[in-house]
């Protein structure tokens, strides 16, 4: 047990040692000559995404339809279910309004049913609280939760946060009955920077001045992009009239069209991305936070926190790995007979995965 | 407020309301009446808005069509009403809607007609209702579409159209996935006595006069309700009808709704068969006109305290309901029953999305046009402006007594009256100014003063003694025509029933019996300042103590019309603008042609002739062969109008009748009073 532990300490601590020999093919394009700097240029391992709509009822479906086509979005891009915290206030699909019972569409052509085969919600209706939202960012949720509803992210990890409801100058409305401020969610950004919970945060927010949610931001390696500046509305795109409902708003709208163009390594950047949605289509102006993010974000790949595509680093010097299992080779038969030692500790039973205290 | 809680510049305002009375009075008044009807004016009103986010208005597509032939269904219909002139075919009803596959239901009520009408017969009577189950969630909130049946021998205009679509209707909802509540199809009998069993029954409420049956089938809380009186196609335009009973009104979100869904199937809404001001020309002199009289109209209907359909009845459950009138115009008439009922089914998607009940915009508004209104906010105003005219004339009753009190000193010479008011003045001068000294050190000069005020107070003390013996003053004076003027209300209140019971034995027509009735109570009424007078002095002059009576009046009449104001504004302005000024002329005077000229406007303004006159004009725009059929049709709509207000009482619980006996009576038989009291 001890060797494997230092063994797990000197991964964690000598830098990165990771060999995954997962090359893909749409990566590596032949006849490109790619150099090992632009090759691995973001130091994130694993990629998560944190999805809330925010509020409930029935003319309220866009909300739920903005945060369900981005979940399809990061989910076509990689991010498995175990990496994606889906939070949605309201049950559309089910309501009894809906015409089309079990679907939820984004669209009035009703192409895509973004409430699909496999949609895994991992907060719904009276559970999406700010403060079960806050437990999750930070981690501090009571140890009888299930993996699914945590965020288990690391130092490694880049996190795209994408919300969406209704809000005003500093707050977002949460199901109608309390809300958020601006203060308390850069606050959250902070505590899961000191815990070490991000490498990476890209938060994106759909709302009604949307801008003033990020104003307070003070925790490095954050970008941050928002639907409106603050005084300004932002606005559904447009109606379904066999549902009966705004079935999505416009700056979601237009990411999404941006995002369909995107494909699995594809090299679009988020400079390109805080571009979309001019004033003239969104009519509201989209508002983006740079100064917190060290890099620059025309050379951030969009998939970096749309999408999971593993890296593969090459290492150029040989990597001795000890055999910790073949310490001693000995057959059943040749080894000395050890004294078996019963500890006089009571036994107990281990946690079963390691919890962020 | 320094103003007011520094004594000192209080007794200038007060002086200065003192002075300037009568002027202050009139132009309160005048600008009030004026500020009020210039609320019609566009710039002065706003837009109407929808304040509820859950309605989704006109969002959804319509897409209703008839199955089966509307004209068939409404042959049919004709023929069955052929077979019975005096009854309706509610069984036809019954079948259609179980030819649905709807749960449907019969209930059964029995009416006993109030005041011995009809010889105390208990009349039945049958509602048709048959509910829609949403089938996708638990029976907790119902909507409501109603239709009123009408029998061949009804006078009022036929609502074939109504019920075929609403079977029609019926047929297409019970398709449809979306519902989230029930729907319930109502079809009543007798007009609003079928409404109220209806009600009453679902709610169990029980009632003397109308007995609900059992209703065996039920849903939930009752959302919202509409009514249709519809024609059998070629409507021209629908009018929306909102009144309800004691001038209560639907939530102007429920107004706008249906307003909305028309305008969406390009079909001409209207109040009360008025235009609305084309917004082009809604600021110009014949748009403002045009607004004004919508305005008017609906402020009349809403005074009458009379519900004008149906629909008037749910709001006193909190049930938002409205009436959609059809006008049909028979070579004109474009509107189709197939866009009607697109219509409706809009209106019933919008209330589908309901979370709430109605609650988010105005109960309380008037309405100068289908898309402008006026908020309690704005018409409160110019209301309060001209009520406020009651309380400036008290001031007047101040000046008055004092000035009494002054000639009362029957000093020939008018230099010592007014030595004495400046004497007055400096005293009261003189007290301000110990007060303020008694503050700093105590100088003898100021108990000089003291002195000097104190003998000039008991001066004064015996002075008033002495006007004691001359002039009445004190509660004791005006209690016997409080008294009267309170028995007279409560006689007037009580005399129906009496008067009802009097008039079986005698065989007289009870309605006639309750109208001779009150005109006799109503002559009574005039003659009682004289009964008083010959009661309380030797010399048959009627003496009291005319100013504290007339600001007991003031004030109780201000009280009542702002009370009013808060539950139905349209009646408190008309009352006002008929009472106010006249309550405010009113005095005793020893000029013979102004008392005669007060008696003939108090005349004017009594409540007999209120009701004459509004019984005139609401029959105004029939034909009625010259001024005197009018006036004769006038008389008698008003002794039918005061019998179907005693039975509204009994029947739906309108307190008109209870307003006019208990604050409009006596508050003018006081007014009535003062003018007989002897100026002295």
């Amino acid at each position: 047990m001890a060797a494997s532990r230092d063994l797990f300490t000197k991964f964690d601590f000598s830098g990165f040692f990771v060999v995954v020999v997962l090359v893909s093919c749409i990566y590596l394009q032949p006849g490109v000559a790619v150099e090992p700097s632009e090759f691995f240029s973001s130091d994130h391992t694993n990629n998560w995404a944190v999805l809330v709509d925010t509020s409930r009822f029935w003319f309220n479906y866009r909300h739920v339809a903005n945060v369900l086509s981005i979940y399809r979005s990061v989910k076509r891009l990689g991010i498995p279910d175990s990496h994606i915290i889906l939070m949605v206030a309201d049950d559309m699909a089910c309501n009894p309004r809906n015409p089309r019972p079990a679907t939820v569409f984004n669209n009035a052509n009703e192409q895509i049913n973004v409430y699909g085969d496999d949609v895994e919600v991992d907060y719904r209706g009276y559970e999406v609280t700010v403060e079960n939202f806050i437990r999750v960012l930070t981690g501090r949720l009571p140890p009888s939760t299930p993996r699914s509803k945590r965020l288990l992210t690391d130092e490694r990890s880049n996190v795209l946060v994408y919300m969406t409801g209704h809000g005003g100058d500093g707050f977002l409305k949460f199901q109608d009955a309390e809300e958020i401020s601006s203060v308390e969610l850069a606050d959250a950004f902070e505590q899961m920077w000191q815990k070490r919970r991000y490498h990476e945060l890209f938060f994106m927010i759909d709302t009604c001045q949307a801008e003033s949610m990020f104003q307070k931001f003070y925790s490095p390696n954050i970008l941050a992009v928002a639907s409106s500046k603050v005084g300004e509305d932002s606005l559904s795109h447009h109606v379904d009239p066999s549902i009966g409902v705004y079935v999505i708003d416009r700056y979601t709208y237009y990411a999404l069209e941006f995002l369909e163009g995107v494909q699995f390594g594809g090299k679009q950047t988020m400079g390109q991305f805080f571009r979309v949605c001019p004033p003239s289509q969104c009519v509201s102006t989209v508002a983006i936070r740079t100064d917190l993010f060290p890099r620059d974000p025309s050379k951030v790949l969009l998939t970096d926190f749309f999408g999971s595509v593993r890296n593969v680093e090459i290492l150029t010097d040989t990597l001795s790995v000890p055999n910790i299992t073949l310490e001693e080779s000995c057959s059943k038969e040749s080894c000395p007979t050890k004294k078996q030692q019963h500890s006089k500790q009571r036994l107990t039973y281990a946690e079963q995965f390691p919890m962020p205290s | 407020m320094g103003l007011l809680s520094n004594p000192q510049s209080r007794q200038k305002l007060v002086d200065a309301v003192t002075k300037y009375n009568n002027i202050l009075c009139a132009l309160c008044y005048v600008v009030g009446v004026v500020w009020f009807l210039a609320l019609a004016y566009p710039p002065l009103n706003a837009r109407t808005y929808f304040s509820e986010n859950a309605l989704l208005p006109g969002v959804v597509h319509s897409g209703f069509s008839f199955d089966d032939v509307p004209e068939e269904f409404i042959s049919e219909f004709k023929e069955e009403l052929k077979k019975e002139k005096r009854n309706v075919p509610r069984n036809w009803v019954y079948e259609r809607f179980r030819e649905i596959g709807l749960e449907t239901y019969i209930q059964n009520y029995t009416v006993k007609y109030p005041l011995h009408l009809v010889r105390g017969q208990i009349v039945p009577g049958q509602n048709v209702y048959s509910i829609l189950r949403a089938r996708r969630s638990a029976s907790t909130e119902a909507v409501v579409l109603s239709v009123p049946i009408r029998s061949k021998s009804s006078d009022l205009p036929p609502t074939y159209g109504g019920i075929v679509l609403m079977l029609g209707l019926a047929k297409y909802f019970s398709r449809q996935p979306y519902w989230s509540k029930d729907i319930i199809f109502l079809v009543t009998d007798h007009e609003q006595i079928g409404m109220q069993a209806w009600l009453d029954g679902y709610h169990h409420v029980y009632s003397e006069y109308i007995r609900p049956g059992d209703m065996p089938g039920k849903s939930g809380p009752i959302q919202a309700a509409i009514n249709l009186e519809i024609p059998s196609g070629n409507i021209k335009y629908f009018n929306v009808k909102i009144e309800g009973l004691n001038g209560q009104l639907p939530n102007l979100d429920l107004v706008n709704l249906v307003v909305r869904l028309c305008q969406k199937h390009d079909a001409e809404i209207m109040l009360h068969n008025n235009k609305d001001a084309p917004h082009w020309s809604a600021e110009t002199v014949a748009g403002y006109q045009q607004s004004l009289k919508t305005m008017i109209k609906m402020m009349w209907a809403q005074a009458s305290g009379l519900p004008s359909g149906n629909h008037g009845l749910f709001h006193r459950y909190h049930i938002e309901a409205i009436t959609l009138e059809g006008i049909r115009k028979k070579k004109s008439g474009q509107i189709s029953l197939v866009t009607t009922g697109r219509i409706i089914e809009g209106i019933y998607r919008s209330l589908n999305n309901l979370l709430e009940r109605f609650h988010q915009s105005f109960f309380f508004y008037i309405l100068p046009g289908t898309q402008r209104y006026v908020s309690i906010g704005l018409y409160m105003i110019p209301f309060a402006i001209i009520s406020i005219a009651l309380w400036v004339s008290l001031g007047q009753e101040e000046k008055s007594s004092k000035k009494s009190d002054d000639v009362k000193n029957k000093s020939d010479d008018t230099s010592v009256v007014k030595d004495k008011a400046d004497d007055k003045d400096k005293t009261t001068d003189k007290d301000k100014a110990t007060t303020k000294d008694t503050e700093g050190d105590s100088s003898e000069a100021v108990s000089g003063d003291k002195l000097n005020v104190d003998s000039l107070n008991k001066l004064m003390d015996e002075e008033d003694d002495f006007d004691m013996e001359d002039k009445p003053q004190g509660v004791l004076t005006i209690l016997p025509l409080l008294l009267s003027s309170c028995i007279m209300a409560i006689l007037c209140y009580t005399g129906p029933d009496i008067l009802a019971g009097m008039a079986v034995p005698f065989k007289m027509n009870i309605e006639d019996g309750l109208f001779y009735g009150f005109l006799a109570l109503f002559t009574a009424s005039l003659l009682f300042p004289r009964m008083v007078a010959r009661r309380t002095a030797e010399d048959n002059r009627l003496l009291f103590d005319w100013a504290l009576l007339k600001t007991i009046t003031l004030i109780f009449q201000s009280l009542v019309l702002f009370s009013l104001a808060l539950l139905n504004i349209s009646l408190a302005f008309f009352l006002a603008v008929l009472f106010v000024p006249v309550s405010v002329i009113v005095h005793p005077s020893k000029n013979k042609l102004s008392r005669w000229s007060q008696k003939f406007l108090l005349l004017l303004i009594s409540p007999l002739s209120i009701l004459f006159t509004a019984a005139i004009i609401s029959i105004m725009d029939k034909d009625n062969g010259g001024i005197l059929g009018l006036l004769y049709n006038g008389w008698s709509t008003l002794s039918h109008g005061l019998l179907l207000s005693m039975v509204d009482k009994y029947f739906f619980g309108s307190w008109l009748f209870a307003l006019f006996s208990f604050a409009v009576l006596p508050n003018w038989l006081t007014l009535w009073g003062i003018s007989f009291c002897e100026a002295v």
